[in-house]
């Protein structure tokens, strides 16, 4: 546990001098603000872009807040996936290749205490990077739209956690398995992208999948409940998220030198 | 120009707030560097003329030892 | 003993990298593991030091039964990378930490070891700004923190200049006197100054292990020169126990013995013969010559 500790501040502080508890964050507050900008703004944008016939009248219907919300987690599941996992692909590798990981396991570390160390200290980062832009979008939706109950824009907001929950611990399984960073942000991407397809392709066999976590999270949303299919879905993610950390612990056992 | 003074300023001055913290934010970084991947005025121009995603970039691939 | 290697080899799918060796260390000796480039040098630090798991064999510590014996040992890799965005005392804070040195000992710990690598003016500057002798001294520092009980250290002078180099091995003696030391290198100097052990790698096998002065003798031809007040020619041709001889002038010859141990013989012929002994002086033989002819074997 102590040397847990130690491995997760040093872990936080490198976030912190990277810069990357800023530019993170920032980046993804103007992702979530510019869906409910974007859409109340749109019949200006629209006039804007000046391709219409003189005296045309745009008609667009106002959605709802819930709406608004729905789209933002959208542009999550896409831009954000993609940010989070190029955010994170040099998290074990960077201190592979420079050798600079011989310094950490020359002393009593365990496999696990590395790994855990990471597994929570990026989570750390991703999900206050996540909450942040979610809640200023949600006030901002309230004000251009109409209120969404924070009750539901939280509970959302839990429900869609868990897809981070689950790409942090694939992401740094597969960090294990190879040694480029580009490698590891291209089949990280490719592996939840085919999830996630997976999962709108073949409803029926993908109800457990952790790629239904929007779709629960849109329906908490739009229903105002938490749906039969939700627990489902939460438990067998916050599982695959266990076994791909285990079997991360267990590929980081296997790396046969920790120098160079 | 009459679209511009429908737009709510209030309201946008945020976004356009957290893109220049980013951007100076980026900037600052890249100048203290003392090694760039690649060339320091290449990341100073995509810092300054791509928006959010040239800081992005250059937060994610630029500098030499993270 | 401190340490006792039994059958220790490392296998890499198909490429053996080292071959079963069992050797032990000694309290308190300082060893220099000699051996060519890929000789496995590296490859069997590492294994000792914990990073690399051996294919078969035991590494055993005094009065350790536990398997990781991380904490008894302090090492500095051949190309230390550090995490440059740390000061040179951050660093050690977190290497110390994390070698569970109590709190209060480590700020004392870190004060005494920057002070005794000479960085303690730099001690709040970041690590990626350092020169090439300040992150071997630095990563010296961090090896020694937690006060191991052996010192693990792989090239320690090969990559740096003359003076990094000089700095580095005057603070290998001074740390001598209380501490085991295990070094590779493949420049022959170097083990001569500080050490009085001496293993020797070839491709994977252990084909020397033993003391310096041993390895001289058994193997360095020992040369004397002799310088008699009479002509000494004639004299030392019917002797076996010499396997050369070269006159420098009628009075001095230069002997080339078998065995050290027979140099008393030598005398005693030659005064034996009347001739009166004026000048006796051990050429002291380098390592180079034991070395090229232990390696050739």
């Amino acid at each position: 546990m102590r040397n847990f500790i130690i491995l997760f501040r040093k872990e936080m502080k490198e976030g912190a001098r990277s810069g990357k508890w800023v530019w993170l964050p920032i980046v993804l507050m103007v992702i979530g603000i510019s869906q409910p900008l974007t859409n109340f703004y749109m019949p200006q944008i629209l006039e804007m872009a000046g391709n219409l016939p003189e005296g045309a009248v745009i008609e667009i219907p106002m959605p709802s807040g819930e709406e608004v919300l729905i789209g933002t987690l959208s542009q999550y599941g896409t831009i954000g996936t993609l940010l989070f996992v190029l955010a994170m692909m040099n998290v074990i590798s960077h201190e592979r290749q420079t050798g600079a990981l011989a310094f950490v396991m020359m002393r009593p570390v365990s496999a696990f205490q590395y790994m855990a160390s990471k597994y929570v200290a990026q989570l750390c980062i991703l999900l206050i990077s996540l909450a942040a832009s979610y809640i200023l979008t949600w006030y901002y939706t309230n004000i251009l739209f109409d209120h969404v109950a924070w009750t539901l824009m939280l509970a959302s907001l839990a429900v869609y956690s868990l897809w981070i929950v689950f790409l942090v611990a694939v992401t740094l399984f597969v960090g294990t398995l190879l040694r480029s960073s580009g490698g590891i942000a291209g089949v990280s991407v490719v592996f939840l992208s085919v999830i996630s397809l997976l999962t709108t392709l073949l409803p029926k066999y993908m109800e457990w999948s952790p790629g239904n976590l929007r779709a629960e999270a849109s329906n908490i949303l739009l229903e105002g409940e938490w749906g039969s299919s939700a627990t489902l879905v939460s438990l067998s993610t916050l599982a695959l998220s266990v076994l791909f950390l285990g079997l991360a612990v267990y590929m980081f056992k296997k790396f046969e030198r920790f120098g160079e | 120009m009459g679209v511009l003074t429908e737009v709510n300023w209030a309201l946008i001055a945020p976004l356009i707030v957290l893109q220049l913290i980013l951007m100076v934010f980026a900037l600052v970084n890249c100048v203290k560097q003392e090694e760039t991947n690649g060339p320091k005025w290449m990341w100073i121009l995509i810092i300054i003329f791509v928006n959010i995603v040239g800081p992005v970039l250059y937060f994610l691939m630029g500098r030499k030892n993270g | 003993m401190l340490v006792t290697v039994k059958n220790l080899s490392k296998t890499y799918k198909k490429h053996i990298a080292v071959q079963p060796m069992s050797f032990s260390i000694g309290k308190g000796r300082c060893i220099a593991l000699l051996g060519p480039n890929g000789a496995g040098k590296t490859t069997t630090l590492q294994m000792l030091a914990g990073l690399l798991v051996p294919t078969t064999g035991e590494i055993e510590f005094a009065g350790n039964m536990d398997k990781d014996h991380r904490t008894q040992i302090g090492f500095l890799p051949q190309h230390p990378s550090f995490f440059n965005w740390m000061s040179a005392a951050e660093f050690l804070q977190f290497a110390g930490e994390l070698s569970h040195v109590p709190k209060k000992q480590l700020a004392r710990r870190i004060e005494e070891t920057l002070a005794f690598v000479r960085l303690e003016d730099v001690k709040n500057k970041k690590i990626g700004g350092f020169s090439g002798g300040m992150k071997q001294r630095l990563g010296l520092a961090q090896a020694l923190l937690h006060e191991p009980e052996l010192l693990i250290l792989d090239e320690p002078v090969s990559a740096l200049d003359p003076a990094g180099r000089r700095d580095i091995l005057e603070l290998m003696k001074q740390l001598k006197s209380h501490m085991t030391i295990l070094f590779s290198t493949h420049i022959l100097h170097d083990a001569e100054q500080v050490c009085e052990d001496i293993l020797m790698l070839k491709d994977g096998n252990l084909i020397w292990n033993g003391t310096l002065a041993e390895l001289k003798q058994e193997n360095g031809a020992l040369a004397i020169k002799l310088q008699t007040k009479e002509p000494i020619e004639g004299v030392l041709e019917q002797l076996d126990i010499i396997e050369e001889v070269e006159y420098v002038d009628v009075f001095t010859a230069k002997v080339l013995m078998r065995n050290l141990a027979d140099s008393n013989e030598l005398v005693q012929t030659l005064l034996q013969h009347g001739r009166t002994l004026i000048h006796f002086e051990w050429l002291q033989d380098s390592l180079e010559d034991a070395y090229m002819k232990v390696m050739g074997k």
